[in-house]
């Protein structure tokens, strides 16, 4: 049995009823847009530099696993441990935890990697042995996810340098990527002119080089402030396919 | 068969509570981490190493990346077993 309410008269207002399918299209548009990024922030993994990348795609609701993400790397670092296969990146004997830091957070030493992790554990509240433990064991499967990608070539990789990184350096980042597989770099760097912002060059296939207007710093890594984020990694990504799709490799 | 998953329901749950914490609140066989606080990749990836080691299988990259919460949980759960 269905009951039904008679409908006051103010709700079937001509105006009142165009509001609201006005509201139902501006809501369809953002979800339709969000679900867009989604997609595009979803087909790109972070090196780390920084947690910039890592929090842009967080903020847009994109939180997939990944090794470097909450790490402070280097070009130098990731170029060295992609060549040794990650050995040593999940060995409990190179990892360290720092109390002293100046929010109360854990960080993550790494000693080979001579880089610091996030871990979001507070120091007031968690076991030091207990979250070393845990971090362990994530570094292990992380690890193990991080090979198993490369080798497919399944992600984009960003890597954003606040610090100075020289073509070179960046050109052997992206070769020792290659060697794994059939994967494409994509290297963030402050614009040198301002005419820059926003561009996307390819230098050679798979490897992308991309100005932006402003990076976060290394004591502000948790945000991202460029507007140009998006409309970079639609360039990029469109770039990426295009290669892809003339080399045959498109899914 | 049903006791069986509901057998997995429950470890999955004891699991889900002690990696993503005391805020976790409410936990049922359709919570999505989507919907619980503190459920992020972090507490993932933890989650993700405990169902390893607790049901002795091994995840892939990508059925890592579709871990999204409990129901999928299940689901590749059985993916690995059936493979």
């Amino acid at each position: 049995m269905t009951i039904t309410f008679p409908t006051p008269a103010f709700d079937t207002h001509p105006l009142l009823l165009a509001r609201r399918a006005a509201r139902r299209v501006k809501w369809a548009v953002f979800q339709y847009r969000n679900a867009a990024n989604i997609r595009l922030l979803s087909q790109f993994e972070s090196l780390g530099d920084n947690c910039e990348f890592a929090s842009l795609q967080k903020g847009f609701g994109v939180d997939l696993p990944g090794m470097f993400k909450w790490t402070e790397t280097s070009v130098r670092m990731l170029t060295d441990t992609l060549g040794d296969n990650l050995a040593g990146g999940d060995d409990i004997a190179n990892l360290k935890l720092e109390t002293n830091t100046h929010d109360g957070e854990y960080l993550l030493h790494h000693r080979l990697y001579k880089a610091n992790s996030h871990t979001f554990a507070r120091i007031a509240l968690d076991d030091p042995d207990k979250v070393l433990q845990r971090e362990h064991r994530r570094l292990i499967l992380l690890k193990r996810k991080f090979l198993e990608d490369v080798q497919a070539g399944r992600r984009i990789y960003v890597f954003r340098s606040l610090r100075p990184v020289s073509e070179d350096q960046a050109a052997d980042l992206h070769r020792a990527l290659r060697r794994k597989g059939p994967n494409t770099l994509l290297w963030i760097r402050a614009a040198r002119e301002p005419g820059h912002v926003g561009r996307v060059e390819r230098r050679a296939d798979g490897l992308m080089v991309a100005e932006i207007d402003t990076l976060a710093t290394y004591e502000d890594g948790m945000t991202y402030t460029s507007r140009h984020w998006l409309p970079i990694l639609r360039k990029a990504r469109a770039l990426a396919h295009d290669v892809r799709v003339s080399s045959g490799m498109a899914a | 068969m049903n006791l069986l998953l509901d057998l997995d329901l429950e470890r999955v749950l004891v699991l889900v509570r002690e990696h993503v914490g005391p805020h976790a609140g409410k936990l049922g066989p359709s919570t999505r981490a989507a919907d619980v606080r503190g459920w992020d990749s972090v507490a993932m990836v933890n989650l993700l190493f405990a169902l390893e080691e607790t049901f002795g299988v091994e995840f892939t990259s990508a059925q890592m990346e579709r871990a999204n919460g409990v129901p999928m949980l299940l689901k590749l759960l059985q993916e690995t077993r059936s493979a």
